[in-house]
């Protein structure tokens, strides 16, 4: 019950943003695919977690150890903040890039009938490219380093009995 | 928590992003093509990755679990001296399969002290309200990849602080550390003084289990146990200085050790309270000196029996 009560607290709590807007794309684009999980909410989830476990951490009787846990997701914390800002960065980047783009490629075929949102793909594909693999790849980073620090989280709370 | 810690984080996060933000700009003006970048990238991500889990396997694997130990009891039912003599033995000849070895000043020192008064055939003074030690120690149960590593600290406070956990006491209004301490316990260790069950009144002797009950429930409160279930914190029940009914109180069983069953039918409501409620429960008999002489003062040489096997049992439920 009392891990239970951590877990929701310090670990379900902030990832629920990360899941709400999975949830959101999910519907969305209407099927399962990687694209539903953004980096940069993930990145923001976990950085809070990161600081709910330092938060809890504190409050060992054990300083040393909790010296060593409050590093160690400091740590964690910083690299998502890093990532949340870099994906957020990248977004940007990518969108501003292909309106752009697509409003010069509106002006010069004017009269003519075209699928924005085909064209804004083939855009972002072709002049985004290097963003978007970008993307892709703290994605990949963000998703991997999130599963180790939750399990790590979790080994915490039951191993060295973290309190609430 | 110490001050400069807050000061060393600040300084990391900034060296992380300033080191971040140079990889970036350098990247960008050697003119490192998008393959190549993301190589580059790629190779530090998985660096980083593999470097924090193996950070985070070190940090484990280095650190061993708290094991918080309470040893209650009421005044005079001999904790302190329980607890040095336990100590003591295990410094000195441990026990199978167990490594077990006090740590910091305190505890080596006050051990030291206490061993050798009761070596001079001193008693050791009451510990008074307020008063607490530590004893603290690193204890490796098995070996090798199976070995479990556990910090352990058993708090010794005075026994009047029993009475915080019975609501008709004074004491239940004004509560001390010694209750935090108590419910966030993570092995419970009920001391009873034999001398008290063998020819007390039967009046304190319901008292002294209603108390033991009593915190035992709040215990299982705190640790968030449902309705009808068990408390997973193993709970021992020590029958202390068993030399005295041994060789005084019932002197048929003077070449004999005291038999458990010949003390449980005394405290039945606590032993089945703690066998109904309680998925780990077992009972000890343990004398701390052995034979008191009939001056009443610690034999010469100490013959303690029973002393080790409540925290080995411990140590081996945790």
């Amino acid at each position: 019950m009392e891990v239970l009560a951590w877990t929701t607290k310090r670990v379900l709590a902030p990832l629920a943003l990360f899941f709400v807007g999975a949830l959101a794309r999910y519907l969305y684009l209407g099927g399962s695919s990687w694209e539903v999980f953004d980096p940069a909410e993930l990145s923001f989830a976990m950085s809070m977690l990161s600081l709910l476990v330092i938060l809890s951490a504190t409050r060992m009787r054990d300083t040393h150890l909790a010296n060593w846990l409050v590093y160690m997701f400091a740590f964690a914390m910083i690299l998502f903040v890093a990532l949340f800002a870099w994906t957020t960065w990248l977004e940007v980047e990518i969108e501003t890039a292909v309106t752009g783009a697509l409003g010069t490629l509106t002006e010069s075929v004017q009269g003519a009938e075209i699928d924005e949102g085909i064209v804004a793909r083939v855009i972002e594909e072709g002049v985004c490219a290097r963003e978007r693999a970008a993307v892709e790849q703290i994605r990949s980073f963000a998703v991997g380093l999130s599963l180790l620090t939750v399990v790590f989280a979790l080994v915490c709370k039951v191993r060295f009995k973290l309190e609430d | 928590m110490p001050r400069d810690i807050y000061m060393r984080i600040t300084l990391l996060a900034a060296a992380t992003m300033i080191a971040g933000f140079v990889a970036v700009i350098v990247a960008d003006l050697v003119g490192l093509g998008d393959y190549a970048l993301y190589r580059w990238t790629t190779a530090i991500m998985v660096a980083v990755v593999g470097g924090y889990g193996a950070l985070l396997v070190l940090v484990v694997r280095r650190n061993p679990a708290p094991l918080a130990i309470s040893l209650l009891g009421f005044p005079g039912s001999g904790k302190t001296v329980f607890l040095t003599v336990l100590f003591d033995t295990m410094m000195a000849s441990g026990a199978p399969g167990i490594a077990f070895w006090p740590y910091g000043a305190d505890t080596i020192e006050r051990v030291g002290a206490d061993m050798s008064a009761l070596m001079q055939r001193t008693w050791l003074p009451p510990t008074t309200p307020g008063q607490v030690y530590y004893y603290r120690a690193n204890a490796r149960v098995g070996a090798g990849l199976l070995a479990r590593r556990y910090k352990i600290e058993i708090g010794d406070y005075a026994g009047e602080h029993i009475h915080e956990f019975d609501t008709e006491h004074e004491r239940w209004l004004h509560k001390t550390d010694y209750y935090k301490y108590v419910v966030q316990t993570d092995v419970v260790l009920l001391s009873i003084d034999c001398g008290t069950i063998l020819h007390g009144e039967r009046a304190d002797i319901r008292d002294m289990e209603n108390s033991f009950i009593a915190a035992l429930h709040l215990l299982m409160e705190h640790k968030g146990v449902p309705v009808g279930g068990k408390l997973r914190a193993p709970v021992a029940l020590v029958f202390m200085k068993a030399d005295l009914a041994r060789s005084h109180e019932l002197p048929a069983l003077r070449e004999r050790q005291l038999d458990v069953d010949e003390l449980c039918p005394r405290v039945s409501k606590l032993v089945r309270f703690c066998e109904g409620r309680c998925s780990t429960f077992k009972v000890f008999v343990a004398s701390s000196v052995g034979y008191v002489d009939k001056d009443g003062l610690p034999p010469p040489a100490l013959k303690p029996w029973g002393v080790v096997e409540p925290i080995v049992w411990a140590l081996r439920q945790a």
